[in-house]
């Protein structure tokens, strides 16, 4: 089996190379085939290693060739098979496939057909090395690979400059974060002389380099200095390059406009599978992790904040995909609040069910564009639900998965993660700051109130009350079907049911996913009574989001104007649905002044500065000095005797003179 | 040695190649760019034989001719190679059937001379990577220099004539402070013969620090005015946009090449202790280079220049490689080269094939091509993204090492260098936009027609060799670590 796992990537990128070589010729049918195949090719490949996996105990690993092999530095191209690669290659290949064979509907009649599912393979092939990697470098091409298929597939539609200026920020601000994520495998490599995965999270390596510091911070206010740990710089510099993949402060700002893309690949990498890689990446590298308390705070600050953040901005956007970009953004940003308090497992347990519901509520939304006729913006929806019957059960699904209804996946791995961080606070685990991790904790239990509210009113404004669709529109509205109707339903089935590998103990299960990872929540006896308390506070405001958003959104628009017509409520909404204003921040304080600089440099630095004066400059120096030396050789003669009489006085005068003096 | 020659004959075929076009009537067009086409792959023959016997694992110089030449000063033709020059050797050679390829069309007054200009350059270029005389090298050097002054200055844009003369008399400047500085070396060894020089400064007649400063100052600005490091690189925007296709690849591909092959066979070897005073100030304009060279080529519309400047930023990375010297970073910066010399010159190579088209570089002037050219902005895309570095593909081997080495002698320099990393995605993606993507909205880009077969056949095997050394770059690394290895093991006595 170990010889035959290159062929889970392997088999997308052959998918890639035929689909694009000859896509173009051989047509919609030859493509989608392939591009079928090849992540369902994976899927199988992935179902065998895990059955090996299952049945061994034994990681598969599998050294494929030395990639880059210097006596200073070196890194093999081989793969990694653990429970926790083989958990997300499932997610990958299985939801992968999913929204391929979903694309074959969504896409058909686009010009762009084969380049589509070209893309679509790659993605699925570098997603695949980034998960399988056993050495940061090539996790670290993974990384980036998918970063370059993100680009391509959100400027899938280039004829719009709007789509392909999404596709540039997404990349660009992806490298800011792998900028950090660069300097984070240096120091990697300098404090572990490896960048090898396994080496990373064992525990006497760990041991050792935890040890390790680069320096003290002193100051006048500090009695003793501070010693920075190399650990903690490390895991910060690798969540770095986690919060721009994973879309988190401060560098969320490319999801929202990553929606520009087709949206199964909203579905595929924007939800499910890329950008929760970041938190693959900590789960990854959990003992790594664990090890830097400092970090780990961090961790939890940011992922508490992102979370009730977008949940924020969710609350007013009008395009039904921006609120699922804000609620994954939201989303991600739980999971990062899992990992911050510690809670691994439930981070992972979380990016499963995620993949799920929001691929679902995705792909549910694609079917609505669909059928809308590529009509994004609620406000010209309404009533749908005579049109789309089908859809509008699998959204609401998709729905009560995410806002945590009780026995809905969403509500298993949701409960997890805040009773985690209930835990962290009475604990005061995060370093001892203990109202903090008491505040973070009442941000993600605000958070799982807004997104109930915020999800329902999508399928309000969508799916309920009068029909607002353009009269021309509505009587050519109805379901898609095919492929589209099948995977929503396989999708549907998975969130209700998909929680099953996570039922956690005092609800009678085994939380089959945390023993098989091997990350499994270990709860202290004194709070299995805090559980039940913990679970039914979720319920309670995942309840009360679900019913004030149908107050407000389902049942006529009287209480929403009086909030929105109120002073402070028409201040909030209007940040809110200006997405607080970040991006012009951004705009105003970080790409201006570049600008700028970049234009004065160009003008006055190296034009005028380098170029005319010194370079230029030099040279008519040089020209003057002749043009003074050329004014004597007039070709007049009587100058030239001129010039000969006086210089000949003057030597003679000098010899007069200096003769005497030395006589 | 006793066997061939094979050095001396990749130097010469050109030459002798010449002398066979000289027979051709220039009436006769498509003939003379048929005869100069094989005449150049036969260096290139010739230059994959020379790797076959080349052997790996030494980190000394190889198949070394070595005859008098003028006895009387002590002048001697020696040539070798090393892991390092057997690289740029096969570089230029593999470029320089590109070069003719490329202007297959698009030269179209005084063909033949064009074709003896190119055939000459190559000859020179090889010369200076094979030269372990000085003397030798210098005149390979000049020769390089006015062949390529030629082809600026006769098949160059409307500007030309500025172009080359600053070219010239830039390069020139650099070059006579080295030749005065090569004299001092013969007086105080006796000899031109670099291995001499070595062991005589290492051994018998040492060079005190304030000497070495003074002549490592002349070796290093004649290289870094070729590199270009900032701030003497102004020239290489005029001189990129106004030269020919041909003239701006071979430009970047090799000339360039030859300011950081001079700091690794020249100024860094023999002058170990002003190395020591130097490299803070080196590192420090490689790292402005770096930002500045970036920050130039966001500003740019004219196509050509914005690689130019890219050039510029791209071996601000290979002079910071070298200059921490260690394994990491000089491999690295060995192998950029390379990779630069790829990417760089794809990407001059297609610039090429649209201004033959449609005869403007302005990329206001365009938008929407992936349209209307798919192939070609697929090459594009791909020479954009091995020039961004992006993992998988050649360019980040080689910046990833050099990073990597910087970042173990100092964090600072390497937290700055690594900027460059964003940087480069903002203007190429930039670009991108602006070239190939958004609508296509230009009646007269409506009409294009995508890339020929004849371009196709020289553009491929770019793509086969960036995707190759991204993911295989084994071959490459085996020959350029021994050699470093021996040079560090040199600076270390």
């Amino acid at each position: 089996m170990e010889k035959h796992l290159i062929w889970i990537p392997l088999l997308p990128f052959l998918g890639f190379l035929v689909n694009g070589i000859l896509g173009k010729r051989l047509g919609t049918r030859f493509v989608s085939t392939v591009g079928c195949i090849a992540p369902l090719g994976a899927f199988a490949v992935t179902v065998a290693a895990w059955g090996q996996l299952q049945r061994t105990g034994v990681s598969l690993h599998s050294h494929l060739f030395d990639w880059i092999s210097l006596t200073s530095f070196s890194a093999p191209f081989a793969l990694f098979f653990d429970p926790i690669a083989a958990v997300m290659c499932m997610v990958v290949t299985g939801v992968g496939s999913l929204i391929h064979l979903y694309s074959t509907r969504y896409m058909r009649g686009d010009p762009g057909y084969f380049r589509f599912f070209a893309y679509l393979n790659l993605f699925t092939a570098f997603m695949l090395i980034l998960v399988l990697a056993d050495n940061l470098l090539l996790l670290f091409v993974g990384w980036e690979g998918v970063g370059l298929c993100s680009y391509l597939l959100i400027g899938f539609w280039y004829n719009d400059p709007q789509n392909c200026q999404a596709g540039n920020k997404a990349f660009i601000v992806n490298r800011i974060g792998d900028f950090a994520f660069l300097l984070g495998i240096f120091l990697v490599f300098q404090t572990f002389a490896t960048l090898d995965l396994q080496t990373l999270v064992d525990p006497q390596t760990l041991a050792a380099a935890s040890t390790k510091t680069l320096g003290s911070i002193t100051s006048p206010l500090l009695e003793n200095p501070i010693p920075i740990s190399a650990v903690v710089v490390i895991t910060l510099l690798l969540f770095g390059g986690a919060v721009g993949k994973s879309a988190q402060i401060p560098l969320y700002v490319w999801l929202p406009d990553a929606m520009a893309g087709p949206t199964p690949v909203s579905a595929l990498i924007h939800a499910a599978t890329m950008v929760t890689s970041g938190v693959y990446l900590c789960c990854r590298l959990a003992p790594l992790f664990a090890s830097a308390p400092f970090t780990m705070t961090i961790i939890a600050a940011i992922g508490a904040l992102t979370a009730l953040w977008a949940a924020l901005i969710a609350l007013t956007q009008n395009d039904i995909k921006k609120v699922l970009a804000y609620s994954t953004v939201s989303q991600l940003g739980y999971m990062f609040f899992a990992v911050g308090v510690g809670a691994f497992g439930a981070a992972l347990f979380h990016l499963v069910t995620h993949a799920f519901f929001k691929a679902l509520l995705f792909l549910g939304s694609g079917s609505v564009i669909v059928a809308m006729h590529h009509e994004q913006d609620m406000r010209r929806m309404g009533g749908l639900r005579e049109s789309l019957p089908f859809t509008h059960i699998v959204f609401v699904i998709g729905t009560f998965a995410i806002s945590g209804v009780p026995l809905f996946s969403g509500f298993f791995s949701k409960d997890e993660i805040l009773f985690a961080g209930l835990e962290s606070a009475l604990h005061s685990s995060l370093l001892g700051w203990g109202f903090l991790s008491w505040m973070f904790w009442g941000m993600a239990f605000l958070t799982a109130g807004l997104t109930a509210f915020y999800m329902l009113r999508v399928v309000a404004l969508t799916f309920w009350g009068e029909s607002r669709v353009d009269p021309e529109l509505a009587p050519k509205v109805q379901e898609p079907g095919g492929w589209m109707g099948l995977v929503l339903l396989v999708l549907a089935v998975l969130s209700v049911t998909g929680g099953v590998i996570g039922i956690p103990e005092f609800l009678g299960g085994t939380h089959i996913l945390g023993h098989f990872t091997g990350l499994q929540h270990l709860v202290a006896p004194e709070l299995h009574s805090l559980e039940w308390t913990s679970a039914l506070i979720s319920v309670a405001i995942a309840s009360i989001g679900l019913l004030m958003a149908w107050f407000v959104y389902g049942r006529g628009q009287g209480m929403r104007r009086s909030f929105v017509d109120s002073s402070l409520g028409s201040l909030l909404t209007r940040w809110s649905s200006n997405k607080f204003y970040v991006d012009e921040l951004y705009q105003t304080l970080i790409v201006g002044p570049l600008r700028l600089l970049a234009y004065l440099l160009f003008w006055i630095v190296d034009r005028l500065l380098i170029d005319k004066v010194l370079v230029d400059g030099s040279g008519r120096v040089t020209r003057s000095i002749g043009e003074m030396f050329r004014r004597m050789q007039s070709g007049y003669v009587p100058a030239y005797l001129l010039t000969f009489g006086c210089g000949a006085l003057v030597l003679l005068f000098l010899m007069m003179v200096l003769l005497k003096g030395g006589a | 040695m006793d066997s061939l020659p094979i050095l001396s004959l990749i130097i010469f075929t050109p030459v002798i190649g010449i002398l066979l076009l000289m027979f051709l009537d220039r009436r006769y067009v498509q003939e003379l760019r048929q005869v100069a086409l094989v005449i150049s792959l036969v260096p290139l023959i010739l230059s994959l034989w020379m790797l076959h016997m080349f052997q790996e694992g030494q980190g000394k110089m190889q198949l070394e001719e070595v005859h008098a030449w003028i006895p009387t000063l002590n002048i001697g033709y020696h040539l070798g190679i090393d892991g390092i020059s057997v690289l740029l050797v096969l570089l230029t050679t593999f470029l320089t059937p590109v070069l003719l390829l490329s202007s297959w069309n698009s030269i179209n007054k005084r063909i033949k001379e064009f074709q003896i200009a190119i055939l000459l350059l190559e000859a020179a270029m090889i010369g200076v990577f094979l030269s372990l005389d000085l003397v030798l090298f210098y005149l390979f050097w000049e020769a390089m220099l006015i062949h390529m002054y030629i082809l600026i200055g006769v098949w160059g844009g409307e500007r030309r004539v500025y172009a080359a003369i600053k070219f010239f008399i830039y390069t020139m400047v650099g070059s006579l402070l080295m030749f005065l500085a090569i004299l001092y070396l013969w007086f105080q060894t006796g000899s031109f013969d670099l291995q001499v020089i070595s062991s005589a400064l290492h051994g018998t007649a040492p060079l005190d620090a304030s000497q070495q400063c003074w002549l490592f100052a002349a070796f290093a600005l004649a290289f870094a005015i070729k590199v270009p490091l900032f701030p003497f690189h102004t020239w290489l925007p005029d001189a990129h946009v106004e030269a020919p296709t041909a003239g701006s690849v071979v430009l970047a591909g090799v000339l360039l090449k030859m300011g950081t092959y001079g700091f690794i066979r020249f100024a860094i070897p023999l002058f170990p202790l002003a190395v020591e005073v130097f490299y803070p100030w080196l590192c420090a304009l490689s790292i402005i280079g770096i930002i500045f060279g970036a920050f130039m080529a966001w500003m740019q519309t004219d196509i050509k220049k914005l690689v130019a400047y890219s050039s510029v930023s791209h071996l601000g990375f290979v002079m910071l490689g070298i200059m921490v010297l260690n394994s990491n970073g000089l491999a690295g910066s060995v192998l950029q080269m390379i990779n630069h010399g790829l990417s760089t010159s794809m990407l001059f190579l297609l610039v090429g094939i649209i201004y033959e088209r449609r005869h403007t570089r302005e990329v206001t002037q365009y938008g929407g091509l992936a349209k209307v050219m798919p192939v070609f902005s697929c090459f594009f895309m791909i020479a954009t993204f091995s020039s961004i570095g992006l993992p998988g593909l050649n360019g980040f081997i080689g910046e990833f090492l050099i990073l990597l080495g910087t970042f173990q002698k100092s964090v600072w320099l390497a937290v700055l260098a690594a900027t460059g990393v964003i940087l480069s995605a903002v203007y190429m993606l930039n670009l991108v936009k602006r070239f190939l993507l958004g609508p296509l909205d230009r009646e007269e880009n409506r009409q294009l027609n995508d890339v020929t077969a004849r371009e196709f056949c020289y553009l491929a095997p770019f793509v086969v060799l960036i995707v190759f050394i991204g993911l295989y770059p084994k071959p490459f690394l085996n020959l350029i670590e021994p050699t470093v290895g021996y040079l560090l093991a040199q600076l270390a006595h």
